[in-house]
């Protein structure tokens, strides 16, 4: 039997460093590689996606396995990241005959990609239908479709077989895996144990993704009081069951885990409670729970979720419910749809197993145009220069989503995907594979990063160039192009004596409004090349503004060249000198309901405002006056500048401290020195 | 009307109810000797140095026409005795380090203020607290301030030591919705010595305060060395005994303040205290409230 949770965790946290597949279990890596090869040349002309579902039924039936009798799960494969070192090949391929010609693009500008890792399977029907279901749903078609998709699922099935057979008698998860080889899952272990093994399976098939693992508390709730109510669990072993299936996140990347949140709420369940409560013994940083807030939420709920944040559970993201479903309805989904949204990735809002939202496709620098105009010309008034930095942006919008269409259209030569597409209704029934836009809804990303900076370097512009004239835009373009150096005082006069985002200042916020309102009218509705449209979303992930800021040079707000650009949608750190409330009020300034592929506000809070039973009450006061503004979501650090300088002092006595890095909630620790002083910070200004 | 205001701070939470912002205006007609605010104290502009902020690049001395700022041997020497607080060091400060002490603000550009984080308010049960210093020194400018707030549903608080005429309370006593009051200590002669004027007169105005229909929230600040032992706190619990409308009675650790005193320029006037415990606290509230009767 498995050792309780608390006492096997070092290992299990441990389980994904070194494991041990059995030689005998399955074919080597070059064999398989081989066999690959072989069936290729054998079948010179066959159709990609049946290419890549031979493939994938291939590692399933002949990788190697490995098994932990004293798990409740069985999920190890080596499938040596065949199925994606196949993709890579096919886009090299592909890339090299689209895009060779292309002239080079600003560099740190915009970027564009083919974005096949946020996704959301159709968790409802795999859980409904189970993989033999799945299967034989899709052999009653007729087609390569159909075809590869009953291969993947038969391999799936397979694979399930294998791991039981290699477990002993008496082993938990030899049942539960025989049994999801014959049927849909019934008990609360089983149905975790499909969702974790098609977790590992959609990342064989795609590579890493940081899909959405669904609306759990809905999702599962059956299970779980199903099996309570027929006493073939108890609570405390349903506690045991979660926490083993949770640490796989965790020991997957050690907790550098982007993505892959778990949704809740808006009404919550058995679940919920259950889920949270254990979330909070975990104190783990994986996975990421986002919180559906809304009217319906029980109260009893709402406080057990504001209790782990204030414990520091930062992995978790309290996010708007009527305002999301709101905005998803004002962009073209049906209301039974919008109701039934998750996030995928970070924030990004997509109807659970119908749309392929693609959030990262492409993205925006805001920053970057503003360095352009200094660096090109001499509008002669601040309209002038305005008008010019939103062309830029609306041209470096056409080029993203230019290329973003043609990288499209060679989804189906590159990533066929007949594992997700086998899940999703609409894929099924038009016999079109997700790559082809057999989703129901089709959306495109283009991700905004960088507002702060733009704004408040718009702001000095405007206030020292145009209207104190404190100094010419000569002036101004020497010291940037000197990165500052020989100009510390005017850096300081742009810094310190011009107001800046973040502060309820009418003024300043007001360019924020203004360039808003044109990335929603630029980038919502322009059509893409899967059947649907582009959706703008408004924040910086840290690798985002982290490589936009390597390609931008000093900017007019103070920053030096090459540093990082401001994450997310609040101020710069340092600058937000008003406090959280000042903030929450800049920010919902912008109509945020024009960001339907997402966006976020990191509050830092105190640990004296935060802490006690007052705390409590104010967390949930923050989160209802910041969602009572037009908030779409919102997500906590709660900090003493002087316990995180004493953290990275003494690193080895914080092990467990939790920060929340954009859609990355991570350990303080794990944190590169740059990050730490960043947060250090921003605690302080708090 | 203005107010001589120190600071205006938001996301309060430990002045009354809820989210709230506190106003704290300059000048106190005590002087006690923990006082965790001199900067609050005298009802003059002042101007604070932030000695960790200052760059040493001198612009304050080159602006200053009384010859108040000097760098010698790269220390910031500020002299105080010169300072008319003009403020032109303040505006050419860029890094921050001297900061202005009792700017005017209008009534209305105070509520103003206040009306930013109304939806905090809302939320939570908050409002807005006038805090000091003494805010009833400026008795008027409290009044007109939660005139203009109240007009708008917006809770009024004051944060009073209560060292001022009765006539203080009655200006503001028809637009305030909670008093914070402030008791320290029973025996006048104690009193005096700590905070330069005897307790008669306080608990006499929070006798008055009690009779006026008014919900009064009592506040100890627990000073080691002068009330934190059992017999002040079953005195302060014994002369609370009884009076209607008080809420509640709280306890407030006194906690250090020397970066603060450094900043003013005053010598920190208990600079070996040690902050009272959270043990000690618990025992010195069960005897408060056992001496009020609750």
């Amino acid at each position: 039997m498995p050792r309780p949770f608390d006492e096997a965790r070092p290992q299990l946290e441990r389980q994904y460093l070194e494991v041990r597949f059995d030689p005998a279990s399955g074919r080597s890596r070059e064999e398989l590689a081989a066999a690959l090869e072989r069936h290729r040349a054998e079948h010179p002309d066959e159709p990609r996606i049946l290419t890549r579902a031979w493939l994938f039924h291939l590692l399933c039936a002949q990788a190697r396995i490995a098994v932990e009798p004293d798990d409740y799960y069985a999920d190890k494969l080596e499938h040596h990241d065949l199925c994606v070192a196949l993709r890579e090949e096919w886009r090299r391929e592909e890339d090299a005959r689209e895009f060779g010609g292309d002239p080079p693009a600003t560099p740190g500008a915009w970027t564009a990609h083919l974005d096949t890792g946020h996704a959301c399977p159709d968790w409802r029907s795999l859980l409904e239908h189970g993989l033999p279901g799945l299967r034989d749903r899709a052999a009653a078609g007729e087609g390569r479709f159909y075809e590869a998709v009953a291969l993947v699922y038969e391999g799936a099935i397979i694979l399930c077989r294998r791991l039981a057979a290699a477990l002993p008698e008496g082993a938990p998860a030899r049942p539960v895996l025989e049994a999801l080889a014959e049927r849909p899952p019934q008990t609360f272990h089983e149905a975790l144990q499909l969702a974790y093994l098609y977790h590992e399976l959609h990342e064989m098939e795609n590579g890493y993704s940081v899909r959405s693992m669904g609306r759990f508390d809905q999702l599962y709730n059956r299970f779980l009081v199903g099996d309570m109510q027929a006493g073939r669990l108890t609570r405390e072993q349903a506690k045991e069951l979660l926490k083993y299936f949770w640490v796989k996140f965790f020991a997957r990347t050690q907790g550098k885990m982007f993505g892959k949140p778990f949704l809740f709420g808006p009404e919550g369940s058995e679940l919920s409670r259950l889920a949270f409560e254990v979330y909070r013994e975990m104190h783990i940083v994986d996975p990421k729970l986002h919180f559906r807030l809304g009217e319906r939420t029980p109260a009893a709920l709402l406080a057990q979720v504001v209790e782990c944040i204030q414990a520091g559970c930062t992995g978790i993201v309290a996010v708007n419910d009527a305002a999301q479903v709101a905005m998803l309805q004002a962009n073209g989904k049906t209301r039974e749809d919008a109701d039934d949204y998750i996030l995928i990735g970070c924030y990004e809002p997509a109807v659970m197993g119908r749309e392929l939202n693609c959030s990262g496709a492409c993205g925006l620098n805001l920053a970057r145009p503003v360095e352009q105009v200094l660096a090109e010309g001499a509008p002669p008034s601040f309209d002038d220069f305005m008008a010019a930095y939103l062309g830029l942006l609306d041209a470096h919008f056409t080029r993203a989503a230019d290329r973003v269409r043609r990288e499209e259209r060679l989804w189906p030569q590159v990533a066929p995907a007949p594992l997700l597409s086998g899940t999703m209704d609409s894929c099924l029934a038009q016999g079109r594979d997700v790559s082809e836009g057999g989703a129901a809804y089709n959306t495109s990303g283009c991700c905004c990063s960088g507002l702060a900076n733009a704004v408040d370097s718009l702001a000095v512009v405007r206030q020292l160039v145009y209207e104190a004239q404190r100094c010419s835009l000569d002036e101004l373009r020497a010291a940037l192009a000197a990165n500052w150096e020989g100009y510390e005082e005017l850096r300081l006069t742009a810094q310190c004596r011009v107001p800046k985002w973040g502060n309820n200042d009418d003024r300043v916020d007001a360019l924020a409004v203004q360039i808003t309102n044109f990335l929603g009218s630029r980038i919502n509705h322009e059509p893409n090349a899967r059947g649907g449209v582009f959706q703008a979303a408004l924040y910086g992930i840290i690798g985002t503004v982290g490589s936009y800021g390597k390609q931008t040079g000093a900017l007019p707000d103070g920053r030096r060249a090459g540093e990082p650009l401001t994450m997310n949608t609040g101020a710069t750190v340092g600058m937000d000198q008003g406090g959280v409330t000042s903030l929450i009020n800049s920010v919902t300034k912008i109509d945020l309901a024009q960001f339907p592929n997402g966006t976020v506000l990191d509050v830092m809070l105190h640990p004296s405002v935060a802490g006690g039973p007052e705390g409590l009450a104010t967390i949930a006061a923050i989160i209802r006056s910041h969602f009572a503004q037009g908030g779409l979501a919102l997500q906590f650090n709660i900090f003493d500048a002087n316990l995180l300088r004493d953290a990275r002092e003494h690193p080895e006595q914080y092990a467990n401290l939790q920060v929340r890095l954009c859609g990355w909630n991570v350990r303080f620790v794990d944190l590169g020195p740059d990050e730490q002083e960043m947060l250090i910070v921003k605690a302080e200004v708090a | 009307m203005t107010g001589r205001v120190l600071d205006v701070k938001r996301l309060s939470v430990h002045d009354g109810p809820g989210i709230r912002t506190t106003i704290f205006l300059k000048g106190c007609p005590l002087n006690c000797r923990w006082c965790h605010n001199p900067e609050s104290v005298s009802p003059e502009p002042e101007i604070g140095l932030l000695k960790a902020k200052c760059r040493g690049c001198g612009k304050c001395a080159e602006v200053c026409p009384e010859g108040a700022h000097e760098f010698r041997d790269g220390v910031h020497l500020f002299h105080r005795e010169r300072c008319t607080a003009c403020g032109r060091c303040v505006e050419a400060c860029l890094p921050g380090a001297l900061e202005y002490y009792g700017r005017e603000l209008s009534a209305v550009q105070a509520a103003a203020a206040v009306r930013e984080d109304r939806t905090f308010y809302d939320a939570s049960g908050g409002g807005c607290t006038v805090s000091g210093g003494e805010p009833l020194c400026q008795a008027e400018f409290c009044a007109e301030v939660f005139t203009l707030l109240r007009r708008e549903g917006i809770h009024c608080a004051v944060d009073t030591s209560g060292a001022v005429p009765w006539a203080s309370f009655e200006v503001v006593l028809p637009h305030t919705d909670l008093f914070l009051y402030d008791v320290k200590h029973t025996d006048d002669a104690r009193h005096r010595e700590h905070t330069g004027s005897p307790a008669r007169g306080l608990l006499a105005n929070l006798r008055r305060l009690s009779e006026c229909g008014v919900p009064v929230e009592v506040r100890v600040p627990v000073i080691p060395g002068f009330n934190a032992d059992e017999d002040s706190m079953a005195a302060i619990g014994e002369a609370l005994r009884g009076l209607p409308n008080v809420l509640g009675a709280r306890l407030l650790p006194y906690h250090l303040a020397r970066s603060k005193y450094e900043t003013v320029g005053r010598p920190d006037t208990m600079p070996d205290v040690v902050p009272p415990d959270a043990a000690v606290l618990a025992r010195l509230a069960a005897v408060l409230d056992r001496a009020r009767g609750t």
